[in-house]
């Protein structure tokens, strides 16, 4: 059976700088919204990068699981519930889709819940962050009613690479909760590109028949990527300009923003310095005869 | 299909520091035997000699070449590269959050046609990153990939050492760590005698904040602190002992027929695990296998811990082909499971 999109939150509250703050909204608004019960949930994969004070243990996860109740206990009976941080920069959120369908097709798990978003450690607005200060969630599930999603594609350098983020622990002295320092990156836009193309290459699909979301590492990241892959504007969505970069929830911020035709396929595509991926979902179950590859 | 572990490799620093030696070397001085109160006499702990530093990324890089020297798979083989530490750090007092450690590892052994992410779940970092890779190899999403953790976690335990004030400490628990990495391959070419039979976890979250592993507010360094009498209770043992017996229960499975040779508990505490032993032997009202340890020698390894004591019994042949272990994990969040697994290949 696909996977679905059952239902999709996001949270940039102005009164918290706090990711646990805003990823636990975001997680209960989305189980609100599709009517799923916390208790349902077999699994929670957090993809959020910068969190409160620089927290390296426990996985987050399993603070935003506390937060929205999930599993506080096990009883004999009980889902057992599952979680933990899945890293990759802001990438991170299609490889936990991936592994999601992984869990889907050997467990027998009704839904995973996945978690995105940042914060500066300090959980303060700073200038230096790079990125907005969000949280959001998205819940997934399965349905004979959808496509569901295709084959991640990931293309990233292989050059040799140093953190461009780090906690420089020993010049902060005291302060290494608030501290990060950002180093440059490259531009993914290359690798964007051939993930896009490899992805409609393996789901048999026209570049013109896409609907791409787009992810804002910068703000003219949707518009390059566009014109590199030679789609139409209105076929290119980009993140509105001034919510800023939500980075690892790009894709979850994206979906939110857009309308987009119910039989179109949708690429979700997200692009961090090294490596890019993106993963093409189809919101409408694909007519046999029409389909050019296999569902899953 | 049955996934297994095609090859397995450790890595240790040569340094050893005894608890005796760590105690010493507390700012505020305590009269207290650290080995009888914890069951680990020695630690390993990283160079910290600025020409061969050993920071997180080396131990891992070094665990990557010990296992891939006994695999049939050359690095542009694997499908997958995972990272699972609790430590990111790339040299002195550099602690990484991107990219990832996986990428970063992975461009550095020339895996170039693995995906590449990391898993942090604690000292369940391995246990969920093989969880993981075995439901990708499974699923046919992918044929094989690595697990690797290196953990340069002893500058926790000299936090510890700087800042420890209280007689209920909560960085008392930062005093076990020790410094390892492990690397293990995975592959579905798994059979009866050579297989993940299962492996399942839990996070049970009503104590998810008892052990919080983040930057001192005091000193310059990365800290633990453990609240050890609300994590490491009866209540919590328990739970991951009906959790495993509702698992045999729901899968037709029973204690005595799984026919276990040993048991690999996480390396946290020497006293600890005895408890939790009888607790599984009461609670199955039958006898537990061979307990399995390395803590004496290595301490807490974190998330490399069961990998670390896999190798080395391995190593002294307790450990042989056919040789059938229950694997628990347990970590912070508070995360519980089970692995079963054959081992076959990896002691030939």
């Amino acid at each position: 059976m696909p996977t679905a999109i059952v239902a999709y939150a996001t949270n940039a509250d102005p009164d918290t700088g706090s990711y646990l703050d805003n990823a636990a909204r975001a997680a209960r608004e989305c189980l609100d919204t599709a009517g799923v019960s916390v208790d349902a949930i077999g699994a929670l994969i957090n993809v959020g990068i910068y969190r409160d004070d620089n927290l390296v243990e426990p996985a987050v996860s399993a603070l935003l699981q506390q937060r929205i109740g999930m599993g506080l206990t096990y009883r004999t009976g009980a889902i057992p519930a599952f979680s933990f941080d899945l890293m990759n920069g802001a990438c991170g959120l299609l490889d936990a889709i991936a592994v999601a369908e992984s869990f889907f097709a050997v467990d027998s798990l009704d839904y995973v819940l996945l978690t995105a978003g940042d914060a500066h450690p300090s959980t303060q607005e700073r200038d230096d962050f790079p990125y907005a200060n969000t949280g959001a969630a998205l819940l997934l599930g399965r349905s004979d009613d959808v496509g569901g999603f295709g084959v991640r594609q990931t293309v990233s350098s292989s050059d040799a690479l140093t953190a461009s983020a780090v906690v420089p622990l020993l010049e902060s002295g005291a302060g290494g909760r608030s501290a990060m320092r950002f180093g440059a990156v490259e531009d993914p836009l290359e690798h964007a590109v051939l993930a896009v193309r490899r992805c409609a290459a393996a789901e048999g699909l026209k570049l013109t028949g896409l609907t791409v979301l787009a992810p804002a590492p910068t703000p003219d990241f949707g518009a390059r990527l566009g014109r590199a892959l030679g789609l139409a504007p209105e076929a290119v969505l980009s993140l509105p300009s001034e919510l800023g970069d939500p980075h690892s929830a790009a894709p979850i911020f994206a979906l939110a923003d857009a309308t987009v035709p119910p039989d179109r396929p949708l690429v979700l595509v997200a692009a961090d310095g090294p490596v890019a991926s993106c993963i093409c979902y189809r919101p409408s179950r694909i007519p046999a005869a029409a389909s050019t590859t296999e569902g899953h | 299909m049955l996934t297994r572990f095609e090859s397995l490799g450790t890595y240790v620093p040569s340094t050893v520091m005894s608890s005796a030696e760590l105690v010493d070397s507390l700012a505020a001085p305590r009269t207290l035997d650290l080995g009888a109160i914890t069951g680990i006499e020695n630690r390993r702990v990283y160079n910290r000699d600025p020409a061969d530093y050993e920071s997180s990324f080396t131990l891992a890089r070094k665990a990557i070449d010990d296992c891939l020297s006994r695999s049939d798979y050359a690095p542009e083989d694997l499908d997958v590269v995972v990272s699972a530490s609790i430590t990111r750090t790339t040299g002195p007092g550099e602690f990484g959050f991107a990219p990832s450690f996986a990428l970063m590892l992975r461009n550095a052994i020339g895996a170039k046609n693995a995906i590449a992410f990391d898993v942090s779940n604690a000292c369940a970092g391995m246990s969920t990153g093989v969880m993981v890779l075995d439901r990708m190899i499974r699923s046919g999403a992918v044929r094989n990939g690595i697990v690797v953790s290196g953990e340069q976690i002893t500058p926790a335990a000299e936090t510890a050492a700087r800042e420890i004030s209280e007689p209920y400490d909560p960085q008392f628990a930062a005093l076990t760590v020790g410094d390892s990495a492990a690397a293990v391959v995975l592959d579905g070419a798994g059979d009866a005698d050579d297989a993940i039979h299962y492996i399942e976890l839990m996070t049970t979250s009503a104590a998810a904040q008892h052990c919080l592993g983040m930057p001192s507010d005091r000193s310059a360094g990365m800290a633990l602190y453990t609240d050890n009498r609300a994590m490491q209770n009866e209540e919590r043992f328990t739970t991951s002992i009906v959790r495993l017996h509702d698992f045999f229960n729901e899968t037709g499975r029973t204690w005595t027929e799984e026919e276990f040779d040993f048991l690999i508990h996480h390396q946290f505490s020497g006293p600890a695990i005895e408890y939790l032993v009888r607790l599984t032997e009461s609670h199955f009202r039958a006898e537990v296998p061979e307990v399995l340890n390395v803590l004496r020698e290595y301490g807490n390894t974190a998330s490399t811990s069961h990998y670390l004591v896999l190798r080395e019994h391995l190593r002294n042949g307790r450990i042989r082909k056919g040789s059938k272990i229950l694997v628990i994990p347990s970590a912070s969040g508070m995360v519980y499971g089970h692995m079963s697994v054959t081992i076959s290949r990896l002691a030939g």
